[in-house]
């Protein structure tokens, strides 16, 4: 596609040669660099979004040819060319008759250049670890289960960790992650007459790459062997779109169609397991894998994963803007969509572990989507200075997908042991505005005042609440009494009501069978448990109370300083009210049951944020403009845990967990979030017309904290050692620093001719426990450990060791520092 | 007595000047003579090449005077501005009086995207669109640091750390935002999709809030956690997620947080899966 756009590009510059070299009129510029990067460390960080290095490039080059006589244009425009974050526009045109245009542009996402893995892609969404390092691993595994202890986890200790490290440490290699993006259109405009224009647009994105994916093998925690991989893009979107407008005095119309096709042409990720090698110890001995996590599942040796599935969009637009009388104005728009997805299936797993695999109950997804969209608002200013708008607002989004009951296998595990099913729920809702906005504008330079209410309700499938509704009611008042002062002040104040929530509603996913099962009690019965912590409530389908304040004030006390102040505060408060008890089924006694449960409110409590800028610019004369801003921000939440035994599912109506109102249980984050950025400038015309110099200085300090604390049931004692597996604890503060200086002079040696000199530093610095790896390439999230030290397990054996992590690397963009020299030459004509 | 004579003469020519009023167009040339800054970029963007090459109605026909009005007693006028004498033109100066300076615009331009203006937020603002466009560049077009004016709290979202490309260049507040009223995108996951279509689906096994609102869990203007989400990776799940099949504390994400992944190291299909085993998507 990308040589098609060029092939136009040239095609049209060819065609239109004679046209520009006959022109009378033409102008443009060209801004050629040569720049030199100077990095300490080769972070992705300085180039996740561009591509500086040393180079030569054309920076800008612009070109527009104009025909006095027909007045015809030829416009073209280029940034970075032949550069990995280039664009390029050309657009010919006879205005206000007809236009041809073609853009292209190209922006690299890079993720990460520090990443190893010890696989290599074979193509086609296929990776592969050569068998000699699978049987490293498993030499590496001298232990047994009943040797297992937690030093052996321990980052560090004398175990298994340093054992696979080292296997791992002499296997990996370099990749990269990030991915190029192409985006190119070519649009083609015609006025039919002076009321009606038609508008075809082809647009393409191209996305090609890897993005770091997990990739687990093993039926769940603590029995999964998750290895982190380069997910494999190579992603295409065509869009269609036709437009049509017709616009007459007092009506304007406009419809358009868009088809919209995207192409994922790796259609899943297969990897072989670090881990398991059926095939390793002949004589019926088993693998790292059997001994680890257990003989009694089954496992693949190789894990399949189905990757973004092939689509298409369609959509079906009217709008119409009608004036009408008494200074009235109606708008609507409608708009049908169509989303379709229909790609085959995968197997449930990728072996059929000598038992077969049940046949799947359709071949393919089946997937669509219904879209409706009508809007409807009126305008009308029923007396001098009153703005009136009332509207409505409908989208709704039916899920058509077939819904099916699929067997329950998880990460290429035989877990068919009972009878098991999930139904895929085609989730979907609908949402309806409506409200009525006032402005009015008070007699002289008194100001404006707004008045709004609104009421939202969105009701969904398939949800723990059938509907919210919201009502908001607005409030402003802006003012601009001289040319010195201006103010404007915002007030919001929102109640949604979450209606009844049933925490419940993901038993409509599951199916369970007891007469196939054999146990009625099985612990992997869903239904013997609760869908989720009774007492949760998922924060964006229940209450909420707002509150947002937003205050802008600007000041002009001379004709050279201006200043800008500005404060945001917005509140959100979930408190919902939770019943002490609960209506459930009980599987055991196969009937809904009453259980008492803590009316602890669990998840998200609270959400605040606060935002204060200032700007402040000066600009003594003509020659000089200092300019400076500062703005921070925090922000903080509040969230709330419970601890829970998963083996309490068993017996829901006596799970102590959910009824204990100690709050030995319970855990509270508080998670502060704050960033603060700090700039100034100035501009100076040194020898005016001839010389001007800028310079700009910033930084950026973006920083989490997250303070935790839990229950007297959850601490452990020996925090020294749960640092590293089991017991969580506060962890240290996320900080990331960014600062950037420039300085630059631009000498203009004749009216068309100009020489630039820049120089800039940049400085990147962060520290984040989440990056912050306690191992070379893989850990163990050590199960083993958790059971040993969980105050329900303490003592006893557990030979679930399981659920090791090999990560791709630890920091992915590590700290930087960057000198860049820039040297430019401007041309214009 | 030169003075004297001077004032005479000036007033007399000031006084025909309110009777001429709105029926004396001067044409472009007039205008040029003492406007020449402006010529040269008015006549290279589209208004200039269309109202002075190919006008398609009486309106563009008059050139500059299409926006600015009839130029007749602006150039009696314009000797006394310094003396506070109304410039008798559209000068389109006065910030209190968006709603006449928009009219010289919606003349033209209450069709296409223009379409829903009246009734939009920042009409209802009462913002004026020189507000954001200087009409004599090429396309009038805006860049983000035009809206950071009056939403300055956008500035430090897009200085985090994890940002989409809006200060590389790469994007613009337009690409999701529709200043001029809403008419485009039926909702945020459209907007969203139109350059993430792989997350369009329909997904055989959906993750409910992911296909009602992206923003449930992103901060599309930035963040300090990866992956633009509004909070870290095993805290953002919790507070959804809390059921007997994991333990529902931090600590068991401690080692799997690695690379900011969290939960998602194994439920990796966060958006959607097409897979018959993945309905915790992890397949």
């Amino acid at each position: 596609m990308k040589t098609l756009i060029l092939n136009l590009f040239i095609g049209f510059v060819v065609l239109a040669a004679p046209f520009i070299v006959a022109a009378e009129d033409i102008s443009g510029e060209v801004d050629l660099r040569v720049q030199q990067v100077d990095q300490d460390n080769d972070s992705s960080k300085f180039n996740e979004y561009k591509d500086d290095e040393n180079d030569i490039y054309v920076h800008e080059i612009k070109l527009k040819v104009t025909d006095k006589d027909t007045n015809r244009s030829f416009d073209f425009s280029g940034s970075n060319l032949s550069r990995s974050d280039q664009d390029i526009s050309l657009r010919y045109s006879l205005p206000g008759k007809w236009s041809i245009d073609i853009d292209w542009s190209e922006i690299p996402h890079l993720i990460s250049n520090q990443a190893k893995t010890p696989y290599d892609y074979i193509g086609n969404g296929t990776y592969r670890v050569s068998e000699g390092i699978v049987d490293a691993i498993q030499i590496s595994d001298v232990g047994s289960a009943a040797s297992w202890t937690a030093a052996d986890a321990g980052p560090g200790g004398a175990g298994e960790d340093i054992r696979i490290n080292n296997v791992l440490a002499n296997s990996v290699h370099g990749i990269e992650l990030g991915t190029q993006r192409e985006v190119g259109g070519v649009g083609f405009t015609y006025h039919m007459s002076g009321k009606t224009k038609l508008r075809f647009d082809f647009n393409v994105n191209n996305k090609d790459g890897s993005i770091l994916t997990g990739a687990p093998i093993g039926d769940r925690p603590p029995r999964s062997m998750t290895v982190q991989l380069p997910e494999p893009i190579d992603y295409r979107t065509e869009d269609y779109r036709i437009t049509i407008e017709h616009n007459m005095e007092t009506v304007q119309v406009e419809a358009s169609y868009l088809y919209s096709k995207f192409y994922n042409d790796v259609d899943s990720m297969t990897w072989n397991s670090l881990f398991h090698d059926a095939g390793y110890f002949a004589g019926g001995a088993l693998d790292y894998d059997e001994i680890r996590i257990g003989s009694s599942r089954k496992y693949a040796t190789t894990g399949a994963m189905a990757l973004a599935p092939d689509n298409t969009y369609k959509n079906l637009a009217f709008n119409v803007g009608v004036d009408l009388p008494k200074d009235s104005r109606l708008n609507a728009s409608i708009a049908i969509g169509e989303m379709e997805q229909n790609e085959s299936l995968m197997p449930y797993a990728s072996t059929d572990f000598g038992v077969g695999l049940p046949a799947l109950p359709r071949s393919s997804t089946e997937g669509k989507i219904d879209t409706t969209l009508v809007s409807l608002a009126y305008n009308i200013s029923p007396v001098e200075n009153l703005n009136t708008k009332v509207f409505y607002r409908m989208y709704e989004m039916d899920n058509k997908t077939t819904q099916s009951e699929f067997d329950y296998y998880t990460q290429d595990t035989d877990s068919q042991n009972y009878r098991n099913e999930r139904t895929n729920l085609a989730y979907g809702y609908q949402k309806n505005n409506y409200g009525i906005d006032l402005s009015y504008r008070l007699m002289g330079k008194l100001g404006t005042v707004g008045l709004g209410y609104e009421n939202e309700t969105i009701d969904r499938d398939y949800r723990e609440t059938d509907e919210t509704d919201e009502d908001i009611y607005k409030l402003s008042y802006k003012v601009r009494p001289n040319r010195k002062v201006s103010f404007r002040v915002k007030y919001l104040l929102a109640e949604r009501d979450g209606g009844n929530y049933d925490g419940e509603v993901t038993d409509q996913s599951y199916h369970y069978d007891t007469a196939d099962a054999g146990n009625q009690a099985q612990a992997d019965n869903p239904l013997m448990g609760f869908g989720n912590a009774p007492g949760l409530r998922k924060f964006d389908v229940t209450d909420r109370d707002r509150d947002k304040l937003d205050l802008q004030l600007g000041l002009s006390p001379t004709d050279t300083i201006s200043i800008s102040l500005s404060y945001m505060n917005k509140e959100d408060d979930y408190d919902s009210p939770i019943a002490s008890t609960i209506t459930t089924w009980d599987s055991v006694a196969g009937s809904y049951v009453t259980a008492a449960i803590d009316p602890t409110q669990l998840g998200l409590l609270e959400d605040e944020t606060d935002s204060f800028t200032v700007d402040l610019n000066y600009a003594p004369d003509d020659r000089l403009a200092l300019f400076s801003f500062y703005s921070r921000e925090d922000m903080e939440s509040k969230q709330r845990g419970r601890y829970l035994n998963e083996n309490n599912r068993i017996n829901t109506i006596g799970a102590k967990d959910w009824q204990d109102t100690s709050g030995q249980y319970i855990w509270d984050a508080t998670i502060k979030d704050e960033t603060e950025t700090i700039g100034f400038g100035a501009n100076f015309a040194a020898i005016p017309r001839k010389l001007d110099l800028m310079t700009d200085f910033s930084f950026s300090k973006g920083r989490v904290e997250i303070g935790y604390l839990a229950g007297s049931y959850i601490v452990e004692d020996d925090v020294a050692t749960t640092a590293n597996h089991g017991e969580w604890y506060s962890p240290n503060d996320v900080e990331f620093k960014t600062k950037t200086f420039k300085v630059g002079a631009n000498y203009h040696m004749t009216k068309k001719l100009s020489f630039g000199f820049d120089y800039s530093y940049e400085k990147y610095e962060v520290s984040d426990w989440q990056q912050d790896g306690s191992a070379a390439h893989q850990d163990a999230m050590s199960e083993q450990y958790v059971a040993d030290h969980d105050p329900e397990t303490q003592g006893t054996t557990n030979d679930r060791v399981g659920s090791r992590l090999v990560r791709l690397t630890d920091y992915v963009a590590p700290d930087y520092k960057v000198h860049m020299v820039m040297v430019s030459m401007n041309y214009r004509f | 007595m030169l003075h004297t004579i001077k004032a005479v003469i000036l007033l007399l020519l000031l006084i025909p000047a309110p009777l001429m009023a709105s029926s004396e167009y001067l044409g472009d040339k007039q205008c040029y003579s003492c406007h020449k800054e402006i010529k040269k970029s008015y006549l290279g963007d589209i208004h200039g090449k269309i109202f002075t090459k190919n006008p398609r109605n009486t309106l563009e026909k008059r050139g500059c005077e299409a926006c600015h009005g009839p130029g007749g007693d602006h150039k009696g006028a314009v000797d006394k501005e310094e003396q506070g004498i109304p410039m008798m033109i559209e000068g389109f100066k006065d910030t209190d009086a968006s709603k006449d300076k928009n009219k010289m615009c919606l003349a033209c331009h209450k069709k296409g995207k223009r379409m829903h203006w009246r009734g939009s937020s920042h009409q209802m603002a009462d913002l004026s669109c020189d507000n954001c466009h200087n009409f004599h560049e090429k396309g009038g077009a805006v860049d983000y640091k035009a809206c950071l004016n009056c939403h300055p709290s956008i500035r430090g979202k897009i200085m985090r750390s994890s940002h989409m490309p809006l200060r590389e260049g790469k994007m613009a507040c337009n690409d999701c935002h529709t200043a001029h009223g809403e008419l485009q995108k039926a909702s945020v996951n459209e907007t969203c999709y139109s350059c993430h279509a792989e997350k369009r689906g329909p997904f055989l096994w959906e993750h409910a809030p992911v296909r009602e609102d992206c923003t449930t869990c992103h901060d599309p203007h930035g963040s300090n956690n990866p992956g633009m989400l509004t909070s870290k990776g095993a805290f953002l799940c919790l507070r959804c997620h809390q059921y007997g099949g994991h333990v529902n504390l931090p600590r068991y994400n401690r080692q799997s947080a690695t690379v900011g992944q969290g939960c998602i190291n194994c439920h990796s299909r966060i958006h959607g899966s097409n897979h018959p085993s993945g309905a915790k998507l992890t397949r």
